[in-house]
């Protein structure tokens, strides 16, 4: 289930949000990142984790402070969270480019043909 | 990675398993830390030394208990939990640990103490076996790590001996 379905959304949310609250809403939480987008986002969540544990790990070590560890892990996880969970304008720059209509009528939809039907029959009995 | 959800269900589970990580490898940093803990006890004077009506022996004393156990503490270091424990062998049992005193250091600030007390716990022999018995005094102590393994280690000190006559 998408959460993010327009028709499934009371319309009490929507008189209490501006237009562009709504658009915004969307652009970041519901649209689907195209291709690049998805790799860029795991690649950026995946170095910034391992970034953080690091630097994280280190200065408590040097400080002798384990508090000060898990503080600066926890505001590299959330730092990491804001950028690489919502669906932000830069991990959309590479579209999917359909193919025009009137090309998709030049190359017809193979036709199921007779053998095939055949074939399944006796596998049903 | 295509939705929000998946996203978010990535990075956290991902930031868990580093985390955990993190903390095994605080945790066996510890083992580069070897400690170097002392402690001197000595018995200032035997209060009472008496046979209760049931037979059995009962001591109070008076203790000046120092220690440094500031080595202990490493940056995974929650606390160490210490007690001074008389040990004597008797022909029925080979062991007997009797904990005289006991107490929480909850910080390397701490870890550094002296003390002057009576035996905070009853010091019962089972039977009547003190008088005039030779004992060691043992200072025990568990570190408790933030992470990983709890440790513990302690301190003979032997020579003690306590008094022939009841008193």
């Amino acid at each position: 289930m998408n959460s993010c379905d327009l028709l499934t959304t009371p319309h009490y949310i929507f008189k209490s949000l501006s237009a562009f609250n709504i658009i915004f809403f969307l652009l970041l939480f519901c649209l689907q990142m195209d291709w690049q987008g998805q790799k860029l986002a795991e690649q950026l969540m995946q170095i910034m984790l391992l970034a953080f544990a690091v630097i994280a790990f280190a200065s408590g070590y040097v400080m002798a402070s384990f508090q000060m560890m898990i503080l600066i892990y926890a505001g590299g996880v959330v730092l990491t969270t804001l950028l690489t969970i919502p669906n932000w304008p830069f991990f959309n720059r590479h579209p999917l480019v359909w193919l025009d209509s009137s090309e998709a009528e030049k190359h017809p939809k193979p036709q199921p043909s007779s053998n095939v039907t055949q074939k399944k029959k006796p596998v049903k009995k | 990675m295509h939705s929000f959800g998946y996203r978010a269900n990535a990075l956290l589970t991902f930031s868990i398993t580093i985390l955990a990580l993190m903390c095994a490898m605080a945790s066996l940093s510890d083992n580069f830390n070897s400690p170097t803990p002392s402690a001197q006890v000595q018995v200032l004077n035997i209060n009472w030394f008496q046979k209760q009506p049931n037979g059995n022996d009962e001591v109070s004393m008076t203790l000046n208990i120092s220690a440094d156990l500031q080595s202990l503490f490493t940056w995974n270091t929650k606390q160490v939990f210490v007690f001074l424990a008389a040990e004597y062998e008797t022909p029925k049992n080979s062991l007997n640990q009797i904990s005289l005193w006991d107490g929480i250091i909850p910080s390397k600030e701490h870890a550094k103490f002296w003390i002057h007390t009576s035996n905070k716990y009853r010091f019962i022999d089972q039977g009547s076996n003190l008088r005039g018995k030779e004992y060691n005094l043992t200072m025990h102590w568990h570190v408790m790590p933030k992470t990983g393994k709890m440790s513990a280690d302690k301190i003979v000190m032997p020579g003690y001996r306590l008094p022939v006559e009841y008193r």
